[in-house]
């Protein structure tokens, strides 16, 4: 954890994680959120988002290709690497949703978890 | 002994203090068991031993758990027909030579088993890393089809993608293998994951599942074993009936009963809970089975 914390910082400072962890963002009625995967983790691991307001959700890959899988909110999308990858939805139901890395990645996979919560 | 096996056999594997679970789903046009025949017989499902694992607070006893269960499944008064493991059978590593190394210690163990027809399938963490590249190198394809004493067995492959997808080219080999089937053959089928959606959040499915669900439908005896779970597990899709087996390294909770499946960790007052084997009494004329689980201290 320590290492995949360091990386993170590492790349923080580059700047390309920053615009992906960038905070969320809304214009002209659309939320933008960013989420960063890698082994074995989603940065950041939860997002909020508003109930009924159109979500564009901006995923993306440092090191290999991972999985994106929310059944609760019906998402699901491989993120290989190079560019992101882009989910629309309108988040129709407050709660937490849970999601998981459904692209086996290697011995720490089965713990890659993260959660979009939608509120009122 | 043979390999035959008769409902007295079956009986005395209870012995060993296995919990037993008979799967009469198959009696068409209501015709009752009847007595044991001479093509009745028995084959064990070993699952998810995930040899080279370490991980003293979920298996103090990871290097020995998978011997055990060779030495129980060796003391059986019959022996069976064969030996199945459905998948994981090492743990994964991302180094290849490492794999290997895992893999071929993995081999030697179970080379120990009196049985010698042993029918190997990979889970994700053997196969999906490499596309099963280092899994055919052992223990040769990764989804196949044999006949044995009147039940066609179909070994699929939903690992080898690192998406848990069966894939369009196997499907096609599916439908053509089944093809050639009665629709009243008996027919088993062995996977690693769930080919249902089991609990999705969990990752516990798979996601072409449902195309050879369909594929099997149209035939009236079909039964599927599968790992992956760490635990036992009965669910039916319309006639079919899936069983999951138990792993031989550690349990996971029951889908859904808390926020992560993260394992269950040892009891130093009760080791080995939760880990076992599975032995599987097959009566092909009326398309019967009847499982028996043996717990992994028993030998």
């Amino acid at each position: 954890m320590r290492c995949r914390i360091a990386a993170a910082a590492t790349l923080l400072l580059t700047g390309v994680a920053a615009a992906a962890l960038a905070a969320h963002e809304e214009d002209a009625g659309v939320q933008h959120v960013s989420m960063l995967a890698m082994k074995f983790d989603y940065l950041p691991d939860t997002v909020t988002v508003r109930q009924g307001r159109p979500v564009e959700l901006e995923l993306s890959t440092l090191d290999r290709i991972h999985g994106f899988d929310a059944p609760g909110l019906g998402l699901h999308t491989d993120i290989p690497p190079g560019a992101p990858t882009i989910l629309r939805f309108t988040p129709q139901k407050p709660g937490v949703y849970n999601l998981h890395c459904d692209n086996f990645c290697g011995d720490g996979h089965e713990g890659m978890t993260g959660r979009i919560i939608v509120t009122e | 002994m043979g390999g035959t096996m008769s409902r007295r056999h079956f009986a005395g594997l209870a012995g060993l203090g296995g919990a037993a679970f008979a799967s009469g789903l198959f009696k068409l046009g209501g015709a009752a068991a009847t007595a044991a025949t001479a093509d009745d017989f028995m084959f064990v499902q070993l699952s998810d031993t995930h040899w080279g694992f370490s991980g003293d607070a979920v298996n103090p006893e990871a290097k020995n758990t998978l011997k055990k269960a060779v030495a129980a499944v060796n003391s059986l008064p019959t022996q069976p027909d064969f030996v199945v493991f459905t998948g994981d059978l090492t743990h994964t590593t991302d180094d290849a030579q490492e794999r290997r190394r895992r893999m071929g210690e993995f081999r030697d163990i179970v080379a120990t088993l009196k049985v010698k027809t042993l029918r190997f399938m990979p889970g994700e963490h053997d196969a999906a890393l490499d596309n099963g590249a280092a899994f055919k190198e052992f223990f040769g394809e990764t989804h196949y089809a044999f006949a044995h004493k009147g039940v066609h067995f179909i070994a699929l492959d939903n690992v080898s993608d690192p998406g848990a997808k069966v894939g369009e080219a196997q499907l096609a080999w599916l439908r053509q293998d089944l093809a050639k089937l009665d629709q009243a053959q008996p027919i088993v089928v062995f996977t690693h994951r769930p080919l249902f959606d089991l609990y999705p959040d969990w990752d516990w499915t798979t996601r072409d599942g449902q195309a050879v669900i369909d594929a099997l439908t149209p035939y009236q005896r079909v039964a599927v074993f599968y790992g992956h779970i760490h635990q036992a597990n009965e669910h039916m899709t319309g006639h079919i009936a899936h069983h999951a087996a138990q792993s031989l390294i550690f349990p996971l909770p029951a889908p859904g009963s808390q926020p992560k499946r993260a394992p269950i960790p040892w009891d130093a007052s009760a080791p080995f809970k939760g880990l076992g084997w599975r032995s599987v009494g097959t009566e092909p004329k009326q398309a019967e089975y009847k499982l028996e689980e043996h717990p992994a201290d028993k030998v």
